[in-house]
Protein backbone atom coordinates (compact mmCIF):
# COMPACT_ATOMS: atom_id res chain seq x y z
CA UNK A 1 0.00 0.00 0.00
CA UNK A 2 1.17 3.71 -0.62
CA UNK A 3 -0.35 7.21 -0.65
CA UNK A 4 2.56 8.58 -2.36
CA UNK A 5 1.40 9.95 -5.48
CA UNK A 6 5.36 8.79 -6.86
CA UNK A 7 3.40 5.13 -6.07
CA UNK A 8 1.65 3.36 -8.17
CA UNK A 9 -1.14 2.29 -6.48
CA UNK A 10 -3.33 2.95 -3.50
CA UNK A 11 -5.61 1.00 -1.46
CA UNK A 12 -9.63 1.54 -2.21
CA UNK A 13 -11.30 -0.60 0.99
CA UNK A 14 -9.25 -3.73 0.72
CA UNK A 15 -8.31 -3.76 -2.75
CA UNK A 16 -5.36 -2.08 -4.90
CA UNK A 17 -5.66 0.57 -7.40
CA UNK A 18 -3.80 2.80 -9.13
CA UNK A 19 -3.41 6.56 -7.61
CA UNK A 20 -5.16 8.17 -10.04
CA UNK A 21 -8.20 6.16 -10.36
CA UNK A 22 -9.04 6.77 -6.45
CA UNK A 23 -10.60 9.82 -6.36
CA UNK A 24 -13.06 8.33 -9.36
CA UNK A 25 -13.98 5.30 -7.40
CA UNK A 26 -14.45 7.57 -4.29
CA UNK A 27 -16.95 9.71 -6.67
CA UNK A 28 -18.96 7.00 -7.79
CA UNK A 29 -19.62 5.88 -4.35
CA UNK A 30 -20.73 9.16 -3.34
CA UNK A 31 -22.71 9.52 -6.73
CA UNK A 32 -25.08 6.78 -5.33
CA UNK A 33 -25.08 7.25 -2.07
CA UNK A 34 -25.55 10.84 -2.31
CA UNK A 35 -29.04 11.06 -1.51
CA UNK A 36 -29.82 8.54 0.69
CA UNK A 37 -26.57 9.30 2.98
CA UNK A 38 -28.77 10.74 6.14
CA UNK A 39 -30.62 8.08 6.07
CA UNK A 40 -27.77 5.57 5.93
CA UNK A 41 -25.55 7.37 8.67
CA UNK A 42 -29.11 7.02 10.75
CA UNK A 43 -28.80 3.54 10.45
CA UNK A 44 -25.21 3.08 10.27
CA UNK A 45 -24.60 4.97 13.84
CA UNK A 46 -27.89 4.51 15.32
CA UNK A 47 -28.60 8.21 15.54
CA UNK A 48 -25.62 9.04 17.52
CA UNK A 49 -23.49 10.46 14.35
CA UNK A 50 -25.89 13.81 15.38
CA UNK A 51 -24.64 13.70 19.03
CA UNK A 52 -20.99 13.28 17.60
CA UNK A 53 -21.77 16.12 15.29
CA UNK A 54 -22.62 18.57 17.67
CA UNK A 55 -19.56 17.61 20.40
CA UNK A 56 -17.46 18.18 17.33
CA UNK A 57 -18.86 21.66 16.55
CA UNK A 58 -18.42 22.56 20.48
CA UNK A 59 -14.97 22.00 20.21
CA UNK A 60 -14.74 24.37 16.89
CA UNK A 61 -15.08 27.19 19.29
CA UNK A 62 -16.55 29.59 16.52
CA UNK A 63 -17.33 32.90 17.62
CA UNK A 64 -19.66 35.34 15.09
CA UNK A 65 -17.89 36.77 12.39
CA UNK A 66 -15.29 33.88 11.75
CA UNK A 67 -14.62 32.04 8.53
CA UNK A 68 -15.08 28.23 8.56
CA UNK A 69 -14.37 25.65 6.12
CA UNK A 70 -16.75 22.68 5.99
CA UNK A 71 -14.63 20.30 4.09
CA UNK A 72 -16.21 17.05 2.65
CA UNK A 73 -18.94 18.65 3.94
CA UNK A 74 -21.62 16.87 1.77
CA UNK A 75 -24.94 16.89 2.59
CA UNK A 76 -24.60 20.17 4.81
CA UNK A 77 -24.62 18.87 8.04
CA UNK A 78 -21.80 20.94 9.33
CA UNK A 79 -22.83 23.85 7.34
CA UNK A 80 -26.02 24.24 8.99
CA UNK A 81 -24.43 23.68 12.55
CA UNK A 82 -21.51 26.41 11.94
CA UNK A 83 -24.12 28.82 10.09
CA UNK A 84 -25.91 30.41 13.30
CA UNK A 85 -21.82 30.55 15.11
CA UNK A 86 -20.55 33.08 12.85
CA UNK A 87 -23.27 34.67 12.47
CA UNK A 88 -24.18 37.24 9.13
CA UNK A 89 -20.80 38.70 9.66
CA UNK A 90 -18.97 35.20 8.99
CA UNK A 91 -18.70 32.82 6.35
CA UNK A 92 -19.31 28.99 6.36
CA UNK A 93 -17.93 27.47 3.06
CA UNK A 94 -19.29 24.11 2.05
CA UNK A 95 -16.72 22.32 -0.15
CA UNK A 96 -16.87 18.27 -1.19
CA UNK A 97 -14.95 16.99 -4.28
CA UNK A 98 -18.01 15.06 -5.46
CA UNK A 99 -21.03 17.21 -7.12
CA UNK A 100 -23.61 15.06 -6.35
CA UNK A 101 -23.25 15.61 -2.74
CA UNK A 102 -22.93 19.00 -2.65
CA UNK A 103 -26.09 19.29 -4.89
CA UNK A 104 -27.89 16.91 -2.11
CA UNK A 105 -26.09 19.30 0.81
CA UNK A 106 -27.42 23.22 -1.29
CA UNK A 107 -30.80 21.87 -1.72
CA UNK A 108 -30.85 21.02 1.89
CA UNK A 109 -29.29 24.24 2.98
CA UNK A 110 -31.77 26.33 0.55
CA UNK A 111 -34.68 24.60 2.03
CA UNK A 112 -34.25 25.30 5.73
CA UNK A 113 -33.84 28.44 4.38
CA UNK A 114 -30.59 29.12 6.21
CA UNK A 115 -28.20 29.43 2.81
CA UNK A 116 -27.42 33.58 3.74
CA UNK A 117 -23.68 33.10 5.28
CA UNK A 118 -23.00 29.66 3.34
CA UNK A 119 -21.10 29.16 0.17
CA UNK A 120 -20.67 26.23 -1.75
CA UNK A 121 -17.75 24.75 -4.04
CA UNK A 122 -16.47 21.77 -5.81
CA UNK A 123 -13.03 21.49 -4.03
CA UNK A 124 -10.45 18.43 -3.68
CA UNK A 125 -8.96 18.41 -0.11
CA UNK A 126 -5.52 17.46 -1.31
CA UNK A 127 -5.46 21.04 -3.26
CA UNK A 128 -7.32 23.47 -1.89
CA UNK A 129 -8.07 26.56 -4.24
CA UNK A 130 -8.28 28.74 -1.54
CA UNK A 131 -6.41 31.86 -0.65
CA UNK A 132 -3.60 31.01 2.48
CA UNK A 133 -4.70 31.51 5.81
CA UNK A 134 -8.10 32.43 5.38
CA UNK A 135 -10.36 29.66 7.86
CA UNK A 136 -10.41 30.47 11.21
CA UNK A 137 -11.66 27.09 11.27
CA UNK A 138 -11.62 23.89 9.05
CA UNK A 139 -13.81 20.97 9.85
CA UNK A 140 -13.74 17.80 8.02
CA UNK A 141 -16.21 14.91 8.97
CA UNK A 142 -16.44 11.88 8.02
CA UNK A 143 -14.00 12.63 4.71
CA UNK A 144 -10.34 12.24 5.40
CA UNK A 145 -10.34 8.71 4.96
CA UNK A 146 -11.70 8.75 1.43
CA UNK A 147 -8.82 11.19 0.39
CA UNK A 148 -5.81 9.46 -1.90
CA UNK A 149 -3.01 11.36 -0.17
CA UNK A 150 -4.24 11.97 3.92
CA UNK A 151 -0.62 14.01 4.28
CA UNK A 152 -0.83 16.42 0.99
CA UNK A 153 -4.90 17.14 2.48
CA UNK A 154 -3.65 17.97 5.63
CA UNK A 155 -0.88 19.88 4.35
CA UNK A 156 -3.42 21.91 2.54
CA UNK A 157 -5.82 22.60 5.39
CA UNK A 158 -2.98 23.72 7.44
CA UNK A 159 -2.24 26.47 4.60
CA UNK A 160 -5.61 27.28 4.64
CA UNK A 161 -5.98 27.95 8.13
CA UNK A 162 -5.49 30.74 9.96
CA UNK A 163 -2.93 31.67 12.47
CA UNK A 164 -4.22 31.19 15.75
CA UNK A 165 -7.23 29.22 13.66
CA UNK A 166 -8.11 25.39 14.30
CA UNK A 167 -8.60 21.78 12.12
CA UNK A 168 -11.42 19.31 13.33
CA UNK A 169 -11.33 16.04 11.66
CA UNK A 170 -13.74 13.74 12.75
CA UNK A 171 -13.26 10.02 11.49
CA UNK A 172 -13.75 6.97 12.23
CA UNK A 173 -11.25 5.33 14.50
CA UNK A 174 -9.72 2.31 15.84
CA UNK A 175 -11.82 0.90 19.37
CA UNK A 176 -10.03 1.16 21.96
CA UNK A 177 -11.37 -1.77 23.91
CA UNK A 178 -10.72 -5.14 21.94
CA UNK A 179 -13.87 -6.43 22.76
CA UNK A 180 -15.96 -3.28 21.81
CA UNK A 181 -13.73 -3.34 18.38
CA UNK A 182 -15.10 -6.89 17.81
CA UNK A 183 -18.86 -6.31 18.37
CA UNK A 184 -18.49 -3.26 15.81
CA UNK A 185 -16.45 -5.24 13.80
CA UNK A 186 -19.40 -7.93 13.29
CA UNK A 187 -22.43 -5.07 13.46
CA UNK A 188 -20.20 -3.40 10.57
CA UNK A 189 -20.94 -6.23 8.28
CA UNK A 190 -24.45 -5.40 8.55
CA UNK A 191 -24.23 -1.82 7.05
CA UNK A 192 -23.69 -3.30 2.98
CA UNK A 193 -26.50 -5.23 3.29
CA UNK A 194 -28.55 -2.42 4.87
CA UNK A 195 -26.95 -0.33 2.35
CA UNK A 196 -28.90 -3.22 -0.41
CA UNK A 197 -31.97 -2.32 1.39
CA UNK A 198 -32.21 0.69 1.80
CA UNK A 199 -30.67 2.36 -1.28
CA UNK A 200 -30.35 -0.84 -3.33
CA UNK A 201 -26.05 -0.30 -3.27
CA UNK A 202 -24.62 -2.80 -0.51
CA UNK A 203 -21.21 -2.43 -2.63
CA UNK A 204 -20.97 1.06 -1.60
CA UNK A 205 -21.39 0.68 1.85
CA UNK A 206 -18.72 -2.55 1.09
CA UNK A 207 -16.00 0.18 0.66
CA UNK A 208 -17.51 1.97 3.81
CA UNK A 209 -16.80 -0.42 5.89
CA UNK A 210 -13.83 -1.43 4.18
CA UNK A 211 -12.19 2.21 4.48
CA UNK A 212 -13.13 2.64 8.01
CA UNK A 213 -10.85 -0.28 8.17
CA UNK A 214 -7.83 0.58 6.75
CA UNK A 215 -7.98 4.26 8.14
CA UNK A 216 -5.03 5.32 10.48
CA UNK A 217 -5.19 5.07 13.87
CA UNK A 218 -5.56 7.84 16.61
CA UNK A 219 -2.08 8.22 17.45
CA UNK A 220 -1.24 8.02 13.15
CA UNK A 221 -3.45 10.22 12.65
CA UNK A 222 -1.82 12.58 15.39
CA UNK A 223 1.57 12.51 14.14
CA UNK A 224 0.06 13.23 10.11
CA UNK A 225 -1.57 16.36 11.78
CA UNK A 226 2.22 17.28 14.00
CA UNK A 227 3.64 16.91 10.11
CA UNK A 228 1.71 18.91 8.71
CA UNK A 229 2.63 21.89 10.90
CA UNK A 230 -0.57 21.36 13.17
CA UNK A 231 0.15 22.46 16.89
CA UNK A 232 -1.22 20.99 20.70
CA UNK A 233 -2.61 18.52 18.84
CA UNK A 234 -4.95 16.69 20.88
CA UNK A 235 -7.82 13.51 19.57
CA UNK A 236 -10.80 12.48 21.74
CA UNK A 237 -12.23 9.31 21.67
CA UNK A 238 -15.69 9.18 20.96
CA UNK A 239 -18.32 6.06 22.27
CA UNK A 240 -14.91 4.26 23.17
CA UNK A 241 -12.68 5.14 19.82
CA UNK A 242 -15.24 3.82 17.39
CA UNK A 243 -15.12 7.25 16.00
CA UNK A 244 -12.01 9.98 17.02
CA UNK A 245 -12.16 13.89 16.89
CA UNK A 246 -9.07 15.01 16.05
CA UNK A 247 -8.09 18.95 16.91
CA UNK A 248 -4.88 20.40 15.66
CA UNK A 249 -3.72 24.31 16.05
CA UNK A 250 -1.85 26.71 13.83
CA UNK A 251 0.59 29.09 15.78
CA UNK A 252 -0.77 32.46 16.03
CA UNK A 253 2.33 34.21 15.34
CA UNK A 254 4.15 32.30 12.25
CA UNK B 1 -19.47 47.92 27.21
CA UNK B 2 -15.70 46.99 26.58
CA UNK B 3 -15.29 43.69 27.62
CA UNK B 4 -12.24 42.47 29.62
CA UNK B 5 -11.14 39.49 28.90
CA UNK B 6 -10.03 36.57 31.70
CA UNK B 7 -6.86 34.78 31.42
CA UNK B 8 -6.98 32.54 28.09
CA UNK B 9 -8.10 29.01 28.33
CA UNK B 10 -5.39 26.67 27.09
CA UNK B 11 -6.28 25.23 23.72
CA UNK B 12 -5.63 22.05 25.17
CA UNK B 13 -8.48 19.92 26.00
CA UNK B 14 -6.94 16.97 27.71
CA UNK B 15 -8.67 18.33 31.03
CA UNK B 16 -11.43 18.62 29.66
CA UNK B 17 -15.05 18.18 32.18
CA UNK B 18 -17.13 17.76 29.59
CA UNK B 19 -18.27 15.00 27.74
CA UNK B 20 -20.87 13.73 24.70
CA UNK B 21 -23.38 13.17 27.69
CA UNK B 22 -23.46 17.01 28.55
CA UNK B 23 -23.33 18.38 24.81
CA UNK B 24 -26.23 15.93 24.16
CA UNK B 25 -28.00 18.18 27.66
CA UNK B 26 -26.81 21.10 25.86
CA UNK B 27 -28.22 20.29 22.57
CA UNK B 28 -31.86 20.02 24.14
CA UNK B 29 -31.30 23.33 26.06
CA UNK B 30 -29.95 25.41 23.50
CA UNK B 31 -32.93 24.47 21.22
CA UNK B 32 -35.56 24.93 24.02
CA UNK B 33 -34.00 28.15 24.75
CA UNK B 34 -33.58 29.21 21.07
CA UNK B 35 -37.13 27.92 20.24
CA UNK B 36 -38.42 30.32 23.49
CA UNK B 37 -36.51 33.46 21.97
CA UNK B 38 -37.93 32.63 19.15
CA UNK B 39 -41.51 33.15 20.77
CA UNK B 40 -40.25 36.81 22.43
CA UNK B 41 -39.34 39.10 19.54
CA UNK B 42 -38.40 42.39 22.26
CA UNK B 43 -35.93 39.60 24.03
CA UNK B 44 -34.88 38.47 20.73
CA UNK B 45 -33.94 42.42 20.01
CA UNK B 46 -32.35 42.92 23.22
CA UNK B 47 -30.33 40.03 23.12
CA UNK B 48 -28.73 41.48 19.52
CA UNK B 49 -27.42 43.95 21.62
CA UNK B 50 -24.53 40.86 23.26
CA UNK B 51 -23.63 39.24 19.92
CA UNK B 52 -20.19 38.09 19.82
CA UNK B 53 -20.36 37.62 23.84
CA UNK B 54 -19.54 35.25 25.95
CA UNK B 55 -20.60 33.48 29.74
CA UNK B 56 -18.41 31.03 30.99
CA UNK B 57 -19.89 29.18 33.91
CA UNK B 58 -17.80 26.80 35.83
CA UNK B 59 -19.48 24.71 38.19
CA UNK B 60 -17.30 23.22 40.88
CA UNK B 61 -19.40 20.76 42.18
CA UNK B 62 -20.26 18.90 40.34
CA UNK B 63 -17.71 19.99 38.14
CA UNK B 64 -19.51 21.12 34.89
CA UNK B 65 -18.54 23.65 32.80
CA UNK B 66 -21.02 25.90 30.45
CA UNK B 67 -20.29 28.46 28.05
CA UNK B 68 -23.62 31.02 26.66
CA UNK B 69 -22.66 32.37 23.36
CA UNK B 70 -24.48 35.07 22.09
CA UNK B 71 -24.67 34.91 17.79
CA UNK B 72 -26.81 37.89 16.83
CA UNK B 73 -30.45 36.54 17.73
CA UNK B 74 -28.90 32.90 18.57
CA UNK B 75 -27.51 31.30 22.01
CA UNK B 76 -25.74 28.40 21.68
CA UNK B 77 -24.47 26.42 24.59
CA UNK B 78 -20.67 24.29 24.61
CA UNK B 79 -18.78 22.72 27.40
CA UNK B 80 -15.41 23.36 25.74
CA UNK B 81 -12.63 24.87 28.25
CA UNK B 82 -10.70 26.34 24.98
CA UNK B 83 -13.86 29.03 24.83
CA UNK B 84 -12.37 32.40 25.52
CA UNK B 85 -15.37 34.22 27.71
CA UNK B 86 -15.70 37.56 28.39
CA UNK B 87 -16.88 36.81 31.69
CA UNK B 88 -16.10 33.75 33.75
CA UNK B 89 -18.17 32.97 36.97
CA UNK B 90 -16.89 30.22 39.40
CA UNK B 91 -19.05 28.78 42.27
CA UNK B 92 -21.40 25.89 43.28
CA UNK B 93 -24.23 24.56 42.27
CA UNK B 94 -26.60 26.26 44.82
CA UNK B 95 -24.93 29.66 45.06
CA UNK B 96 -25.15 29.82 41.05
CA UNK B 97 -28.09 29.00 41.06
CA UNK B 98 -29.75 31.73 43.63
CA UNK B 99 -27.30 33.69 40.70
CA UNK B 100 -29.30 32.89 37.81
CA UNK B 101 -32.85 33.18 39.14
CA UNK B 102 -32.10 36.38 41.48
CA UNK B 103 -31.46 39.80 40.79
CA UNK B 104 -29.28 39.90 43.76
CA UNK B 105 -25.63 40.54 43.33
CA UNK B 106 -24.36 42.14 46.13
CA UNK B 107 -23.93 38.94 48.44
CA UNK B 108 -21.48 37.05 45.27
CA UNK B 109 -18.52 37.21 47.54
CA UNK B 110 -20.86 35.39 50.59
CA UNK B 111 -21.86 33.06 48.65
CA UNK B 112 -18.60 31.74 47.35
CA UNK B 113 -18.97 32.77 43.84
CA UNK B 114 -15.94 34.24 42.03
CA UNK B 115 -16.05 36.34 38.98
CA UNK B 116 -13.59 37.37 36.64
CA UNK B 117 -13.99 39.72 33.30
CA UNK B 118 -16.65 42.14 32.46
CA UNK B 119 -19.05 42.28 35.49
CA UNK B 120 -21.77 44.71 33.43
CA UNK B 121 -22.59 41.73 31.12
CA UNK B 122 -23.43 39.06 33.86
CA UNK B 123 -26.02 42.01 34.63
CA UNK B 124 -27.23 42.48 30.90
CA UNK B 125 -27.32 38.61 30.80
CA UNK B 126 -29.30 38.04 34.09
CA UNK B 127 -31.95 41.00 33.27
CA UNK B 128 -32.17 39.98 29.28
CA UNK B 129 -32.82 35.85 30.48
CA UNK B 130 -35.23 37.34 33.15
CA UNK B 131 -37.16 38.83 31.11
CA UNK B 132 -38.09 36.43 29.02
CA UNK B 133 -41.85 37.10 28.12
CA UNK B 134 -42.92 33.99 25.60
CA UNK B 135 -45.90 35.40 23.39
CA UNK B 136 -47.39 31.66 23.70
CA UNK B 137 -50.91 33.59 22.94
CA UNK B 138 -49.81 34.72 19.64
CA UNK B 139 -47.80 31.42 18.69
CA UNK B 140 -50.84 29.38 19.82
CA UNK B 141 -53.33 31.61 18.34
CA UNK B 142 -51.51 30.90 14.70
CA UNK B 143 -52.59 27.27 15.19
CA UNK B 144 -55.66 27.19 16.73
CA UNK B 145 -57.23 30.58 15.69
CA UNK B 146 -58.14 33.48 18.26
CA UNK B 147 -61.18 32.24 20.16
CA UNK B 148 -59.95 29.03 21.01
CA UNK B 149 -56.34 30.83 21.97
CA UNK B 150 -58.94 33.45 24.20
CA UNK B 151 -60.83 30.42 25.75
CA UNK B 152 -57.47 29.03 26.73
CA UNK B 153 -55.72 31.82 27.89
CA UNK B 154 -58.78 32.78 30.32
CA UNK B 155 -58.78 29.00 31.36
CA UNK B 156 -55.68 28.94 32.24
CA UNK B 157 -55.19 32.88 33.89
CA UNK B 158 -58.67 31.50 35.94
CA UNK B 159 -56.74 28.10 36.98
CA UNK B 160 -54.04 30.58 38.06
CA UNK B 161 -55.93 32.38 40.12
CA UNK B 162 -57.67 29.43 41.60
CA UNK B 163 -54.15 27.49 42.14
CA UNK B 164 -53.01 30.59 43.72
CA UNK B 165 -56.27 30.93 46.11
CA UNK B 166 -55.96 27.60 47.45
CA UNK B 167 -52.47 27.81 47.94
CA UNK B 168 -52.55 30.92 50.22
CA UNK B 169 -55.61 28.94 52.35
CA UNK B 170 -53.39 25.92 52.51
CA UNK B 171 -50.82 27.78 54.01
CA UNK B 172 -53.07 29.71 56.22
CA UNK B 173 -54.92 26.57 57.55
CA UNK B 174 -51.69 24.66 58.17
CA UNK B 175 -50.57 27.74 60.10
CA UNK B 176 -53.55 27.88 62.02
CA UNK B 177 -53.21 24.02 62.76
CA UNK B 178 -49.73 24.18 63.99
CA UNK B 179 -49.84 26.97 66.31
CA UNK B 180 -53.51 26.70 67.72
CA UNK B 181 -54.88 23.32 67.33
CA UNK B 182 -51.59 20.80 68.12
CA UNK B 183 -49.73 23.85 70.07
CA UNK B 184 -46.37 22.57 67.90
CA UNK B 185 -45.08 26.19 67.29
CA UNK B 186 -45.77 28.89 69.70
CA UNK B 187 -47.92 31.93 68.17
CA UNK B 188 -46.45 35.35 66.89
CA UNK B 189 -47.67 37.34 70.31
CA UNK B 190 -46.22 34.80 72.61
CA UNK B 191 -42.85 34.45 71.30
CA UNK B 192 -42.77 38.30 71.36
CA UNK B 193 -43.58 38.42 74.63
CA UNK B 194 -41.11 35.90 75.03
CA UNK B 195 -38.58 37.42 73.86
CA UNK B 196 -39.71 40.89 75.57
CA UNK B 197 -38.94 39.16 78.66
CA UNK B 198 -35.56 37.64 77.44
CA UNK B 199 -34.35 41.40 76.84
CA UNK B 200 -35.78 42.41 80.18
CA UNK B 201 -33.51 39.34 81.89
CA UNK B 202 -30.78 40.52 79.78
CA UNK B 203 -30.82 43.94 81.07
CA UNK B 204 -31.26 43.10 84.76
CA UNK B 205 -28.38 40.63 84.46
CA UNK B 206 -26.10 43.75 82.71
CA UNK B 207 -27.28 45.94 85.79
CA UNK B 208 -26.85 43.03 88.30
CA UNK B 209 -23.04 42.47 87.19
CA UNK B 210 -22.23 46.33 86.75
CA UNK B 211 -23.46 47.04 90.89
CA UNK B 212 -21.06 43.51 91.71
CA UNK B 213 -18.04 45.25 90.10
CA UNK B 214 -18.41 48.32 91.48
CA UNK B 215 -18.97 46.82 95.16
CA UNK B 216 -15.95 44.85 94.61
CA UNK B 217 -14.31 47.82 93.43
CA UNK B 218 -15.47 49.85 96.84
CA UNK B 219 -14.63 46.73 98.63
CA UNK B 220 -10.90 46.60 97.37
CA UNK B 221 -10.73 50.20 98.10
CA UNK B 222 -11.74 50.07 101.77
CA UNK B 223 -9.22 46.75 102.27
CA UNK B 224 -6.30 49.03 101.37
CA UNK B 225 -7.34 51.87 103.18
Amino acid sequence: MSNDSQGKTTHFGYRQVAVEEKADLVGEVFHSVAKKYDLMNDVMSLGTHRIIKRFTVELSALRPGMKVLDLAGGTGDFSLLFSPLVGSQGQVVLADINESMVRVGRDRIIDKGKSGNISYTLANAEQLPFTANTFDCICIAYGLRNVTDKQAALNSMFEMTAPGGRVLILEFSKPVNPLLGKAYDVYSTLWPKAGQLLTGDGESYQYLVESIRMHPDQETLKQMMLEAGFENCEYHNVMGGICAIHVGHKAASR
Amino acid sequence: MSATKPPVASPRFSNSVNSIFHSTIYSVIETGLNQALSLDPGTRKQIESLSGKCMSIHCQSPRLLLNILVCEQHISLSGNEAFQSDIGIKGNASALMKLLVTRNTANLKQDGIIITGDVGLLTKFQKILLNLDIDWEYQLSKFIGDIPTQFAHDSINSAGRFAKKTRNNLEEDIDNYLHEETRLFPSGTELKDFYESVDALRLRVDRLNSRTGKLQSSLADTISD
